[in-house]
This record gives C-alpha cells, structure tokens and sequence, in this order.
C-alpha cells in the first residue's frame, strides 16, 4: 500500500485550487476528468484523491468561480460538468502570477549561484 | 422544510456524481484492459472511503454546522428514547439538581444580591455614625440634623428617613382588618426614585404639618389583594384606626421598600404619626432619633465629599443644641462632642445588610447553607449520570466502533455523544425550572410564616434563567465530557470483534468506580449534615421551653385602634378576660404583654437596683419585663417554683408595693443561692417599688435557641396591644369562631389579630431550623437514592462482564454463598472507601455548620455512626440484586456463550 504513495508529492496549500481552474481552462471538464487530467499532466506525480477534489470543487462553486451543469460524457454516461466562470477566469490569472512569484523566489533561494551568475 | 428538501436534491446529486465518477474510471480502467471486477475493485480501491468522501464533501455546503447539529439532536433524541431507564433517572437527578439550585439561587439573588428597583440605586447611601461620643447611646440623629442635612442643596439630592410600624386597622367598606405600614419623611419616595404607578407619591408638602396631611400611597400587593386592581381607588377615602386617610397613589409591582425582607401594605407621611401609631408623638420621635437615614448622593460627588459635609455639620448641629453648657463639660467630653463623624454606606441593596433583623441576616446563613447543599446534589447527580452514560458507552462500544472504522472522526463521535449530554442537560434544565417555580413559592410560603415574616419579591427572571442554563451547560460538560472521550477511545479490532471479552472494560470500570466512590462520598457528607439539623431541631423540640404550648391559643388586639384609652382599655381588655372564660372549652385564660416567642420586648428599662445590695459584677444586664394579667402562669403552663403567684388583690393599682415575680436566672443573677423572696428592686437609687413574692421556672421568652434571660413578671392590665392565651380542653383550633364572637359581642368594631395556637407559635420561631431541616433531609435522602442506584449500576454491570469468569468458578465448585460474598465484597470496598473519604471531609466541613446546630456538637456521634450505617445498609441493598444474578449463572451458557 505505502509504496503507491511514495512517488507522490503532497500538493501545497492552496495549490489544489489553482490545478482545477487551470485544468478547466480549456472547457468543461468533470470530477473523473479533472482528477485524471491532473493525474497525466504532472506524469502521475500528483494524485488527486476524490476525498480532496470534491470538497475543492464545492469551495470553488460556492466562491463562484466556477458553475457546474449536469451533462452527458464522451462515454455516454450522465455525469455533472464543471467550467470556469467569468470571476474564475480572472481568479485563475491572478492566482497564476502568485504562483509563479512564489515559484522564482523559490528558485532564487534554492540556486543562488545561478541567479548571481544572471545578475 | 425547504432546507431539508434542498438538502435531499444536494445529497442525491452527490450520490450521482460520485457514481458517475466511479462509472468512469471503472470504463476507463476496462479499456485499458481490466476485467470489470477487477476494474471495479480497483477504482473502488483508488476513490477511498465514500462515507468519508461524502462526508467532507457536505461540509463545503455551508449550512452543514446546523445540519449536523439537528443530526445529531434527531440521533441523540432517538438512542435517549431507545434507552428509556437510563433517561428517566437521568433526567429526573437533573431536573431536581438544576431546580434545587436554581430556586435557591433565586432566593439569594433577590435576598443578599440585587439592587433595590429604583432609579440608580448605586448613588444611595445611608447615614451611619462613624465615632460617637461615650455617654451617647443614641444610634439615630437628632432633627435638627436631619433638617439641616435636607436644607443643604450642594452635595446631595435628598435625604430621608422612615420607621416601619406598626400595625395599622383598615376599615373600607365596613370591613376592619390589620395591615402592616411604613412611615416616610416627605422626600422618601424622591430619594428613591420611585414614581407612583398609579395617582402620586408622598412629596416634602405632604409631610410639613402635624396631622395636616392624611395622605397615603398603598402598595401594588394590598391594592391587588384589597382593590382587586381597581384603578378607581385613587382618591378613595379609607379609615385608619378610625381617622380618614386619601389614598393618592399606587406603587410599581417590583418595590417592596427600602428594606429587603419587609412588605408594607403602605406608607404614610411621618407628620401623620400621631393618627397611624395610637400612643406615639412626632416629639418622641424627634428625641429617639432618626435612624435610619438614606441619602441620594448628587452626580459626580463621591462619598468622600458628602461625609466630610454631613459630618461637619453634624459636629456643628451637636455644639448648638448643647450650647452655652459645653463650658461646663470636661475637656474629653467636649473633644468626643467635636470628633464624631458620620460614616456613608452604600445602600443600593438597600437596608438590612447591617445589624437589621431581617431577611438578609435571618436567612442568610440558611440560604447559604442550602446553597451548599443543592450544589452538592447537582455534584452528585452529574457523578450520577456520567457514571451511567459509562456503562451505556460500554454497551455502544460496538456501534461507536464502526462507526470509527466507517471513517467517522473521533472529534465527531465525541460531538455526537455531547449532543446526546447538552439534550440530557437541556432537558434536565427546562424541568428544573419548572420545579424551581414550585420550590420557589415553597420556600417563600415558609420564609413568610416565621416569625417575624420575611418578604421577598422572588421572579424567575433573567438572571435565574442564565443561572439554570449555565448550571445546566456545567452539568452537561462535567458528565458527558469524560465518558464521551472514553467511549471513543476504542482500540479498533477487538472492540469489533467481542466488545464483553475485550481489556478495555477495565480502564473504564476504574473511571466509573471512582465516580461511585465520590457519588459515596459526596452523599455520605449531605446525610450527615441532614442529620445534625435533624437532630437540632428535634433537640429544640424536647427542650424544656418553661411552658406547656399544647392546647393554648393565642388573640391579639389593640383596641387604641379604634379609639380606646388608657383606662378604656385597661376595662374592656377585664371585660374580654371575664366573657373568654365562658367560652365552652376554656380551663382559663389570661393575657400578657409580651407574647410567648413573639419578639415584642421592651429591654430598656434603664438601671436595676436591688434595695440593700451592690449591682453584681460583670457587665451590667438588664431584665426583661413581663407585664402579666392573672391566671397566667397556670394559663401557659409556668411552674412557680417558690413563693406565690399574683392574686386579685395585685392587680388593684391602689396597693402601694407592688408584688413581682422572678424568674430562675433573675434570681441567680442578683441574689445566688439566697433566697429572693421579700427581696425588693427598682430603678430608682433606692431600689425599692417592686417586691418580689414568688420565682418562676425560666421559660423561653424570646427564643428557643438562647438561655432564658432575668426576666420579672409585673401584674398588670398594661393600656397597649396585649396577646391573650387560652388554655382549651382540646383542639384549640376549634374555638376560634366562638372567641371572634365573644369579642364581637363586647365591640364589634375590635380587630383581632394573630390568632394561632401556641404549638405554632413555637414552629414558627423555629421557622429557619424547620427549612433548613427539612429540605437537607430531602437532598439528603435524594443523594443516598442516587448513590444507590449508582453502586447498583457498577456492580451490575461488573457482573455482566464477568459473567464467563463466573461461570469458570461455579463449574469448578464455587458455592452460590462464595459468589455473593465475591460480589459483595466489591461494592462494599467501594462504599467503605466512599465512606472513608466523606467520614473525613464531613469532619473537617461540619464545624462550619456550628451556628446553626443546637445541642449537638459539630462532630455528634449519633450522626457520624448513623449515617455511615445508614449508607452502607442502602449500599448493601443495591449489591444484592446483581449479587444474586451472579449466583444463578448457569456456567454451561456462560461460558459457551463466547
């Protein structure tokens, strides 16, 4: 059992809400959907599990950034679809450029000397 | 409704989603190859808990707290419901905890705690002498002080004063009865802050002119008891003690007047004294001295302020009223004349909190040990309780396990549980209210046939409310807290595999036997404190009052209240004598001025002096006296131990000498062991006016609880409100009617008053010790059931734990006789320990108790033997039944059972 976990990493705080909103960029997508999408794009580094995307995915429709409609999946199965709304869009680019500032100062402090050899 | 069908929409699309998930990663898995129970399993597997998915998931729906609250009160409801024994006990040591305490709460609340009902009553403050010049024993202040303290505008707002008193005969609409009233200076009501509910209050102008003003203000109780509420008597003309009086006013519900305890019917102007009290001047009161006083303090004026002023002006006030005849006085005198000070006390509480006998000094003691006391019950009933909610854990330990392993947090199984506690609590606070409410009116009832009546404006307002529902969260946090964490601390698998074979019991059988042990403990200690007032009070009923109070009823009257004087009263009090001896029934009868345990004393005599000897030494005291008519030692069952009693002839006023009777500690105290008899006193230097021709046996005058004091008996048809005894064949009770019509026929118009039997007259003078029994023996007797069904809760349930072991022993030759004792043994070890503890609490507590024991010793031994037999014999009992269940184990069921 435990070895299935040990190539994952935890998900920071907050980041869970970021990976939805980007994940939901490009459509709508469903819960399955967004935890496989997530799951493939970090090359099955980050597992999404339901106990975490479902209250995610309540916060974040209770936020309003993102609005849910029941739907029919590419599997032909009833299946409840979220998108972004028009706040998540804006939410997502904001928490986009936190993410990356956050991502250079973490760079910078890890790997001081190539930031030197930059300035 | 709409949230709950909201909820159910919520709850199936949740079902949907989390089906459709699974759907697709069962299709998904499939087209990468697994079989579709292996695609099945696996996505199962990869989802997790769905309970606990579910569960997180409705947490982000935002309303969920309430949601879950009305969950678990619907749960907690139906498992009370399911478990009717436990919540009927439960709830019913609850209901009489919570009540107790809430009643008793109130009573002090309204006693010793609140604030007078009147505008801001923290600027009040009442006139006390700081330093009083020797030789003064005047306690009061002179009028001319009291004038210039109510001329003087700068400092305060207004100053009063008032005298309680006296009885007062109403006549309206032809009907005659007494009513108790105050009388007030005129800016009484002002310096209060009380308005007139109804018409106007008393103002300065109604209180300028002797007798000028018959105005008085009645109180809301006589205006709904004697008015029915009319709002027409405003205006309306009643009689007192014969003279028109207007009623201009009607005061709010909540005043009672400025002392807390008393209840006048209503006030009149001071200036109307002569009118309302038959006999009293306004000039005696001008010399006794006003006392007490109260002042309204101006804003932003501190006490310091205002009794550097009063007490200049009392110095200044004493230098002129003894004027030029100071030069005469020595230099101390003079320097004692110039150093007294006046002291201001707050009186927002209003009087009473110092040295007056009355609701706050009288019952206070008693409420505070009956403070104690509830608070113990409550105590023992939350053991009580959380005792039994263990072994209800114990038998959920199952059911709390799978609901841990079902991914239930344990943070949330303790809510749950607590839930269950503050539904138990809840509930037992709502029905201990309403059994405050009963026991509110109960204790009020008792505390007004005392004595001396106390009054209380009592309402369950509040802060009684706030004071149940904080009793009642206390309640619930110290019974369900620690079985709540208990219960959910659950080692996983071997709860779910046999709950009764599992270690885990022992843990909590230690919990719950130390509950026991303190249930014992806590209810030993209650027994032995009912047991010692128990046994005061009956120490008080044995003694040896001097009198016998059977079959004797008591009248009062005062015939100055319908216009009698000095020898008109004297006769017609002779007349009433003559015409009571003819009642059928009667053996004889008599009457006294100072009734058997009334209070009614007039102590100030001045100084004894015995013709021929020194006064003895110590500290001087002064006699009582007793104005008696004849027959009434024989009336009230006094036994004249030497000499005479008062014949005809020593009622005649002609006769110069007059004959006295002394009682046994008179006698002690001035002559010793010699004999009294032919011995003559007085107060005049002389000593001489009063022969002494006989000794009583020393009787309680005033109290049952004090030794008798010196006390003469003068023989004397006294011109004033007189009581007087009839001695009866039988029943007492039953010549009542025949005495109303006996004095009907001499005056129709005479109000009689107190009329009681002396028997009464002895309970109601033992009206604190007669509560405070009373209702200790109750809680008392409630903890020793509570710790009984405790003890019986303990060893049932260590009993059903060990019924295979049981069974083991039995099939390997145990007797039935051996497994009792087993049993026994256990609950007696728990007793005897509990024993122990409240043997050595209640030792070192009762002394605490002292002053409100008679006869007995803080540690009595009739008390500490018998209670502890007492508790161990109920403890006993309580073991039997599960005792005899363990002998009739049948050890073939028992020990295949597992």
């Amino acid at each position: 059992m435990k070895a299935r976990y040990q190539n994952r990493i935890e998900l920071l705080q907050g980041t869970l809400d970021l990976l939805i909103l980007q994940t939901l960029q490009w459509g709508a997508r469903h819960g399955y959907g967004i935890a496989q999408a997530i799951r493939a794009g970090s090359g099955d580094v980050l597992r999404v599990d339901a106990g975490s995307l479902y209250p995610a995915l309540y916060r974040l429709e209770r936020k309003k950034w993102i609005k849910s409609e029941w739907a029919v999946s590419d599997k032909n199965q009833k299946v409840k679809a979220y998108s972004l709304t028009a706040a998540g869009k804006k939410k997502l680019v904001e928490e986009r450029s936190n993410w990356e500032r956050l991502s250079a100062a973490m760079a910078g402090i890890l790997y001081p000397s190539e930031k030197e050899s930059e300035a | 409704m709409k949230l709950f069908r909201w909820r159910r929409r919520k709850e199936e699309e949740l079902d949907a989603e989390i089906q459709s998930y699974l759907d697709e990663a069962i299709s998904d898995r499939m087209e990468r190859g697994e079989t579709a129970e292996q695609a099945r399993a696996n996505a199962l597997i990869e989802f997790g808990n769905v309970g606990l998915v579910k569960e997180v998931a409705r947490e982000m729906w935002g309303c969920g707290l309430l949601e879950r609250l009305g969950q678990d009160l619907r749960f907690g409801l139906r498992m009370l419901w399911k478990d009717k024994g436990f919540t009927a006990i439960a709830l019913l040591s609850l209901a009489l905890g919570i009540g107790a305490n809430t009643a008793i709460f109130s009573i002090i609340d309204a006693a010793l705690i609140k604030t007078l009902p009147v505008k801001n009553p923290e600027r009040l403050v009442s006139l006390e002498r700081g330093d009083v010049p020797p030789g003064s024993s005047r306690d009061g202040f002179s009028h001319a002080f009291f004038e210039k303290a109510r001329m003087q505008q700068e400092l305060l707002a207004g100053v009063c004063a008032f005298w309680t008193g006296p009885r007062v005969n109403v006549a309206l609409d032809g009907q005659a009865e007494v009513a108790s009233a105050q009388r007030v200076t005129g800016g009484f009501f002002a310096v209060l802050g009380v308005n007139a509910l109804l018409g106007r209050t008393i103002t300065e102008e109604d209180d300028k002119v002797p007798g000028a003003h018959p105005v008085v203000v009645i109180s809301h109780h006589y205006w709904r008891r004697r008015f029915a509420s009319d709002p027409a008597v405003v205006g309306k003309t009643i009689l007192l003690n014969g003279h028109p009086f207007t009623i201009i006013g009607v005061t709010p519900p909540e005043f009672f007047g400025a002392i807390v305890g008393e209840a006048p019917d209503f006030w009149a102007p001071m200036m109307m004294t002569e009118q309302i009290s038959p006999g009293d001047s306004i000039k005696g009161y001008y010399r006794m001295g006003f006392s007490p006083m109260l002042a309204r303090l101006k804003p932003d004026v501190s006490e310091q302020q205002a009794s550097t002023l009063l007490t200049e002006l009392l110095r200044q006030t004493a230098l002129e009223e003894v004027g030029i005849e100071i030069e005469l006085w020595s230099p101390e005198r003079q320097q004692a004349l110039r150093r007294q000070s006046i002291a201001l006390i707050p009186a927002s509480r209003g009087f009473a909190a110092f040295g007056f006998p009355t609701a706050r000094t009288r019952f206070s003691e008693a409420l505070r040990i009956l403070m104690a006391v509830v608070g113990l019950i409550l105590l023992i009933a939350c053991a009580n309780i959380a005792n039994l909610s263990l072994a209800r854990a114990t038998a959920r330990q199952k059911e709390i396990a799978v609901r841990l392993a079902l991914g239930a947090s344990r943070f949330r199984l303790i809510r749950q549980l607590l839930t269950e506690s503050l539904l138990l609590a809840g509930l037992g606070g709502a029905l201990g209210l309403a059994l405050a409410w009963w026991g509110i009116s109960f204790l009020l009832a008792l505390m007004a046939s005392g004595r001396t009546p106390v009054y209380l404006n009592v309402t369950l307002d509040a802060r009684a409310l706030m004071f149940t529902a904080a009793a009642s969260v206390l309640a619930c946090i110290l019974f369900g807290l620690v079985p709540a964490w208990r219960a959910t601390d659950v080692g996983l698998t071997p709860a779910l595999k046999d709950s009764s074979r599992s270690a885990e019991g022992g843990a909590r059988l230690t919990a719950g036997k130390s509950l026991v042990v303190m249930q014992v403990a806590l209810s030993l200690s209650l027994l032995i404190i009912a047991g010692l007032f128990v046994r005061s009070l009956g120490k008080l009923y044995m003694l040896d009052a001097g009198f016998k109070k059977e079959n004797v009823l008591l009248v009062s009257t005062d015939p100055r209240m319908i216009g009698y004087q000095g020898k008109q009263v004297s006769a017609l009090y002779q007349r009433l004598l003559e015409r009571f001896k003819t009642i059928p029934g009667v053996r004889s009868a008599s009457l006294g001025w100072a009734g058997l345990l009334s209070e009614n004393w007039i102590k100030n005599l001045g100084t004894l002096h015995v013709q021929g000897r020194p006064a003895p030494p110590g500290s001087p005291r002064r006699p009582q006296l007793v104005g008696v008519g004849p027959d009434y030692f024989e009336t009230v069952g006094m036994t004249i131990l030497r000499g005479r009693s008062f014949t005809a002839r020593d009622f005649d006023r002609g006769s110069g000498q007059k004959a006295v009777i002394v009682n046994e500690a008179f006698a002690r105290y001035y002559f010793g062991e010699e004999d009294p008899i032919g011995q003559r006193f007085g107060y005049n230097e002389a000593g001489d006016g009063q022969e002494i021709v006989g000794v009583v046996k020393d009787a309680k005058h005033s109290s049952l609880r004090e030794p008798a004091q010196p006390t003469w008996y003068g023989a004397a048809f006294r011109q004033e409100a007189t009581t007087f005894q009839l001695r009866t064949a039988a029943d007492p009770i039953r010549i009542i009617a025949a005495v109303r019509q006996a004095a009907r026929e001499i005056d129709g118009a005479l109000p009689l008053y107190n009329i009681k039997t002396l028997a009464r007259q002895v309970d109601e003078s033992l009206a604190q010790e007669r509560l405070i029994s009373a209702l200790s023996s109750f809680f008392g007797l409630l903890s020793l059931s509570l710790a009984g069904i405790g003890l019986y809760g303990i060893l049932a349930y260590a009993v059903s734990r060990r019924t295979r072991e049981i069974g083991i022993r039995i099939s390997l030759g145990a007797q039935p006789g051996a497994v009792l004792r087993m049993v026994l043994r256990q609950g007696l070890i728990l007793t005897l320990l509990g024993v122990g503890i409240g043997l050595a609490a209640s030792f070192a507590a009762t002394r605490l108790l002292e002053s409100q024991l008679f006869g007995v010793t803080p540690t009595d031994p009739v008390t500490f033997v018998g209670a502890p037999i007492l508790l161990l014999t109920v403890a006993l009992l309580a073991g039997l039944v599960p005792a005899r269940r363990a002998t009739n184990v049948d050890p073939l069921i028992a020990i295949r059972q597992e």
